[in-house]
């Protein structure tokens, strides 16, 4: 067992390692070793999950060697595998093979083509190490290394200066958050003296640590995970980070990297478990980072980003569950969401292969006649998101919802419904202007084309996953349970299951139709309504301005106090002026001096020795 | 005959030598001189024979005369070069670089 | 023991002389055999001071060794007097003063120390031996060792290389 795990955790990293050393060889190739580097781990995982699931394995754990040994901190290398890391391995592997194999069509006749299979195979490696590993130190490590593929991969096309910036951007934010994840494992190893979770979680139940250091860890923590899920105040760098080639979006800034922070979570419900108010904050967080990125998804153009803002609002769904306690639940919405926005973004980026490199949707109309499975499979992977039964969204979503009504905690409830609504309108309106209508642009109607097979048919092998992933609930629940056992839910509110589900789903019914009603075939016109919804529109256009206000209270102060006091005055003056030059005259006047005396004259260095004996035999006779 | 003496004669001599070393620019006497030195040094040594009457001392002497042998072969052979690029004064020679220069 | 001292004096003032002759004489023959006074009259002084083999080594070493060595490489290379040899500029007054100040004040530092007198035997051959070979037999291994890389060092500087 030891084994196979070993080999799911190291074949990408191998494949990384030929692809990135040795990728000269293979070159146009490189799928030939980067895929199968999926597929064995994806084959492994699989048999992982079906050892647990049907056999009945328990929680393991692995050491395989003292990774750190000092005295008193010893952080073994070991990995854990038990129910939770036994979904989230089968999850991600399963969709970066797609992913993966999606790429082979994606990414032909790129330059880059063996570079950009390295960096998906070594995110791979990171990613499962995350998932993997069995203590916060290690998880620390993966979750550097997803970030550090995350910034590669985003400025994957890195002459492009919007690809660069977006990279640094997402890593420079991501940095904030990783800052308080460090903070939140230096807590809880002052206060517990570990990092391993089979060591760290029994202690936390009854135990004299006092609680605001609970709280304050499981805060630090969640700040990690809002910079990684991309959460308010944190999320800006998801939707630039859409500048990356789109398996990468699909991948990495969907199914699995961004949903690290949802692990984590549900990883510490021990945690989190011990203290609600933690959790009530982190429910919070979500819901209102939901109801945010739905309302920006709206009135967004770029097919891209309306998919990147639909990640970051699912993703506070995801915290919205976790937070209340139901981290089965919102485990539930990460492996369904993993499908779903998979498939989404495959079939956005088959959208723009079809287009042309087009990703805006106002552009474009009437392509599904010329890309008819394309079209099928962003439908599909649409009504999923939007929650439409018996697709796989739906049962996760209505979970999330459910837990949020029978918390207590009506307005994350409100604002989840809400959500849902905003979720069904911004998909369907990016499916009506896109696959519907008249061709608004001649040139790319006239250009557009389906995919080839190896991009097809990894999407509808997802779009199947879309479909059915939710079917598996009760399997998985069953599956799952013993990994939350010691959580308990928020609960404060009786609530009826079927209302629910009937509120849910006639909101997002409400939102397809009302998206169709403004923009299926003819368009819908009305000035008075336009005029009303116009200020809104612009408030959303412009995403609140929450860019541009970052921008004047965070960067530009840090850029002129940088740039006038530091750089101006003190680099300019002090540092180089100074220091520099200083070091550089002070060795131009001390070589002056000494050239004097090593002219290379014998007779001189004779005659100062005599004058260095004089001295010394005075110095003796003085004294 | 006190040892202060001997040690003072040497004194006059080492410095007679070191004089020399300074003075003159030719490599034959720049050697002459060190040779001088070292006798000197000699001296030195054999008044502090005198004053402790150790044996050391003078086997020190018989040391210092096998070293000395050594440093007038390799100094000589070093004149030998120095007469071989056609000057033998110490100031043309200011380079160890042993490429002709300038 | 008058004679001893007497013979002493004379020495030293012939060392003297022939140190100072090395100095300041024109032609670099001469300077050896200033040289060569010089050494003679330090071997006497040794055998005067008890320490005879030594005495005898100095004049057979030195006075017939070193000394027609510096004669032969003087007359083989042709060496002879050079004008402006002597450096009479002001660094040549600046090295007579310096050489002075070095001086007194070695004399100087060597009127403070009090050093005893120790009438002691005759050193020959065989004490000279004893030591050489017994406590002192690592430097002795030494120099031997200095004088083999020095023969060898002197041998390849001198080799003209020839060019093919």
């Amino acid at each position: 067992m030891e084994i196979i795990l070993l080999i799911t955790l190291l074949t990408p990293l191998l494949g990384a390692v030929i692809n990135g050393f040795l990728g000269t060889w293979f070159r146009s190739k490189a799928h030939w070793v980067a895929v199968p580097a999926l597929g064995i781990p994806f084959i492994l995982s699989c048999y992982l999950l079906w050892q647990m699931m049907g056999l009945g394995m328990g929680p393991q754990e692995f050491t395989l060697f003292t990774w750190i040994p000092t005295g008193g901190l010893n952080i073994p290398f070991g990995l854990y595998l038990d129910q939770l890391s036994a979904v989230m391995a089968f999850t991600v592997t399963s969709v970066s093979f797609f992913v993966h194999f999606y790429s082979i069509g994606y990414m032909k006749g790129d330059p880059g083509y063996r570079r950009f299979f390295s960096y998906l195979n070594l995110f791979v490696f990171f990613m499962l190490l995350l998932v993997l590993s069995s203590s916060y130190l290690l998880m620390f490590v993966g979750w550097e290394g997803v970030g550090l593929c995350s910034y590669l991969l985003i400025g994957f096309w890195y002459e492009k200066k919007a690809a660069s910036d977006a990279g640094k951007k997402a890593f420079i934010v991501n940095r904030i958050g990783d800052a308080g994840f460090i903070l939140g494992m230096f807590l809880l190893f002052s206060a517990f003296g570990t990092l391993r979770f089979t060591e760290l979680f029994p202690m936390i139940h009854g135990n004299h640590v006092p609680e605001w250091m609970l709280m304050a860890a499981a805060l630090l923590l969640f700040l990690g995970a809002v910079g990684k899920s991309a959460q308010f105040p944190l999320y800006v760098w998801l939707p630039d980070a859409m500048e990356g080639p789109t398996p990468v979006s699909a991948l990495i800034h969907a199914a699995t990297m961004v949903t690290a922070g949802v692990y984590m979570v549900a990883r510490s419900s021990a945690l989190y478990s011990a203290v609600p108010f933690a959790g009530y904050i982190v429910a919070g967080i979500g819901a209102f980072t939901a109801a945010l990125a739905a309302s920006m998804a709206m009135a967004n153009n770029d097919i891209k980003r309306i998919l990147a803002y639909s990640t970051i609002s699912q993703l506070g769904y995801m915290f919205i569950a976790v937070g209340l306690g139901a981290y089965a639940a919102g485990i539930f919405h990460l492996y369904t969401h993993a499908f779903f926005k998979g498939l989404l973004f495959l079939a956005a980026g088959s959208v723009m292969h079809a287009a042309g490199g087009e990703l805006d949707i106002q552009r474009m109309g009437g392509l599904a006649r010329k890309a008819p499975q394309t079209a099928a499979l962003f439908i599909i992977g649409s009504l999923a998101l939007s929650g439409i039964p018996p697709l796989a969204g739906f049962f996760s979503k209505d979970e999330i919802l459910h837990a949020a009504a029978a918390s207590g905690y009506t307005w994350i409830w409100v604002l989840g419904t809400i959500t849902a609504f905003m979720t069904a309108f911004y998909m369907f309106r990016a499916v009506f202007l896109v696959f519907t209508g008249k061709p608004r642009d001649e040139h790319i109607y006239e250009h557009a084309h389906e995919s080839g097979w190896t991009m097809t048919v990894p999407m509808w092998f997802l779009a199947a996953g879309a479909v059915a992933a939710g079917w598996a609930g009760p399997l998985y629940h069953a599956f799952i349970a013993p990994v939350f056992s010691q959580a308990h839910e928020a609960h404060g509110a009786e609530v009826n299951s079927l209302t629910l589900i009937i509120i849910s789903v006639s909101v997002a019914v409400l939102g397809i139709l009302v998206a169709g009603f403004m923009y299926w075939r003819p368009g819908f016109r009305n000035r008075a309504l336009s005029l009303i919804l116009r200020p809104f529109y612009i408030i959303l256009y412009r995403k609140y301005w929450v860019d541009e206000i970052y921008d004047w209270v965070i960067v530009k102060p840090l850029y002129y106090a940088s740039l006038y006091p530091l750089y101006k005055g003190i680099d300019t003056y002090i540092i180089d002026k100074g220091l520099v030059d200083g070091t550089g005259w002070l060795a131009r006047a001390g070589g002056r001096l000494a050239r004097a005396f090593q002219g290379g004259n014998a007779r001189t260095y004779a005659l100062l020795m005599l004058a260095g004996l004089v001295l010394i035999f005075y110095l003796v006779l003085l004294k | 005959m006190s040892p202060q003496i001997t040690i003072g004669l040497a004194l006059v001599l080492f410095f007679i030598g070191a004089f020399g070393v300074l003075f003159r620019k030719s490599a034959i006497f720049t050697l002459m001189c060190l040779e001088i030195m070292l006798n000197s040094a000699n001296l030195a040594l054999i008044g502090a024979f005198t004053a402790w009457g150790s044996p050391i001392a003078q086997a020190a002497v018989a040391l210092v005369m096998a070293v000395a042998a050594a440093e007038v072969a390799l100094g000589l052979a070093l004149v030998v070069i120095m007469a071989r690029h056609g000057d033998v004064t110490l100031d043309a020679f200011t380079s160890l670089s042993g490429h002709e220069e300038e | 023991m008058i004679l001893k001292i007497i013979l002493f004096w004379l020495f030293a003032i012939a060392a003297l002389a022939g140190a100072v002759s090395v100095v300041i004489a024109k032609h670099p023959m001469r300077a050896a055999l200033g040289l060569l006074l010089n050494f003679f009259s330090l071997g006497i002084i040794y055998i005067l001071l008890k320490a005879p083999f030594l005495g005898i080594a100095q004049i057979i070493v030195y006075a017939g060794g070193i000394v027609v060595f510096i004669l032969m490489a003087i007359s083989l290379l042709g060496l002879r007097q050079i004008p402006g040899d002597r450096d009479l500029s002001a660094r040549g007054f600046f090295s007579i003063l310096i050489t002075l100040a070095a001086l007194f004040g070695a004399l100087g530092v060597l009127l403070f120390i009090r050093l005893p007198a120790n009438p002691s035997q005759d050193v020959g051959a065989k004490e000279l031996g004893q030591e050489l070979l017994g406590p002192m037999l690592i430097p002795f291994e030494i120099a031997s060792f200095v004088l083999l890389v020095g023969m060898v060092a002197a041998v390849a500087l001198t080799r003209t290389r020839r060019e093919k």
